[in-house]
């Protein structure tokens, strides 16, 4: 079995998404001074392979715009953050995020 | 503005595209409807003006000195070509299509769907938002170098996933020969 890695940049959205729910690219850039405009569509993209996150459409957005991608942490997301914030605060920050 | 002829063609297109635009204040059209009449009876009497008649041009430096008339709104006008500074004979384009179109034109046949649909519409899109947003708020400086580094960063994000397509492949090639 292989076990669930976990890079600073998805630790620090699947952060966001645990904190604050559902969240769009843009939004997540801006909550966080870690997450850069370029990559953070790449970085979901491959948590999404890997099952950390899921996307769904906005269902109703205003008419000036086209719908935004709304993502949220999966629960095997949220199951893989949470066990690696626990090794963190049992290590003392001893367990770096893997890049 | 001595080397700049105009006809009387011209000038009666610029009342028109004049009366014709909302923006134009109440004073300004007053005097170019002003200049209108003295115009006609210039070209009428023939005299007033040299070289004036169909056809041919006079120099705009008498006008402002036989008239002296309000900056007509010239540089307002749509100027295609700078040859032309009147403008009246090819307005511009107005609608440009948003940014980011070539892009994603491009975009589409390089990348995997799944690429496209999942990193580069997105990544466009918030551009396109942002780069309203700072329009909206009169920011045309911010709003050009949010398209540049819009543009950058969908070209970036492009390159990572084609680099990462290439480990993954890498690696799986690795662990199949290994075992």
């Amino acid at each position: 079995m292989e076990i669930p890695r976990l890079s600073g940049k998805e630790a620090e959205i699947l952060r966001l998404l645990t904190t604050n729910g559902e969240m769009y690219g843009l939004e997540m850039v801006t909550a966080s001074q870690e997450l850069k405009r370029g990559t953070v569509y790449v970085t979901l993209m491959r948590m999404a392979e890997k099952g950390f996150v899921e996307s769904r459409e906005e269902e109703s957005p205003p008419p000036n715009r086209p719908p935004r991608k709304l993502f949220r942490a999966t629960g095997q997301g949220v199951r893989v953050y949470r066990a690696m914030e626990a090794a963190s605060r049992v290590y003392g920050g001893g367990v770096a995020w893997q890049t | 503005m001595a080397d700049l002829k105009i006809t009387p063609e011209e000038i009666n297109e610029i009342f028109s595209l004049v009366a014709r635009d909302p923006d134009v204040d109440a004073e300004t059209k007053k005097t170019l409807e002003k200049l209108g009449a003295w115009l006609k009876a210039a070209i009428r009497n023939g005299d007033h003006l040299p070289g004036i008649g169909p056809g041919k041009h006079f120099e705009a430096g008498v006008l402002t000195r036989e008239f002296p008339v309000r900056a007509i709104p010239v540089k307002e006008f749509p100027v295609e070509n700078r040859a032309d500074p009147v403008g009246v004979t090819k307005p511009a384009r107005r609608v440009r299509p948003p940014p980011g179109h070539v892009l994603l034109t491009i975009t589409e046949f390089l990348f995997r769907r799944a690429t496209f649909e999942q990193v580069i519409v997105p990544a466009v899109e918030d551009m396109r938002l942002e780069h309203c947003d700072a329009l909206v708020q009169g920011r045309a400086r911010k709003a050009r170098w949010i398209h540049v580094r819009g543009v950058a960063g969908v070209i970036l994000a492009g390159f990572l996933v084609a680099l990462g397509d290439v480990l993954e492949g890498l690696r799986k090639a690795y662990r199949a020969v290994t075992g």
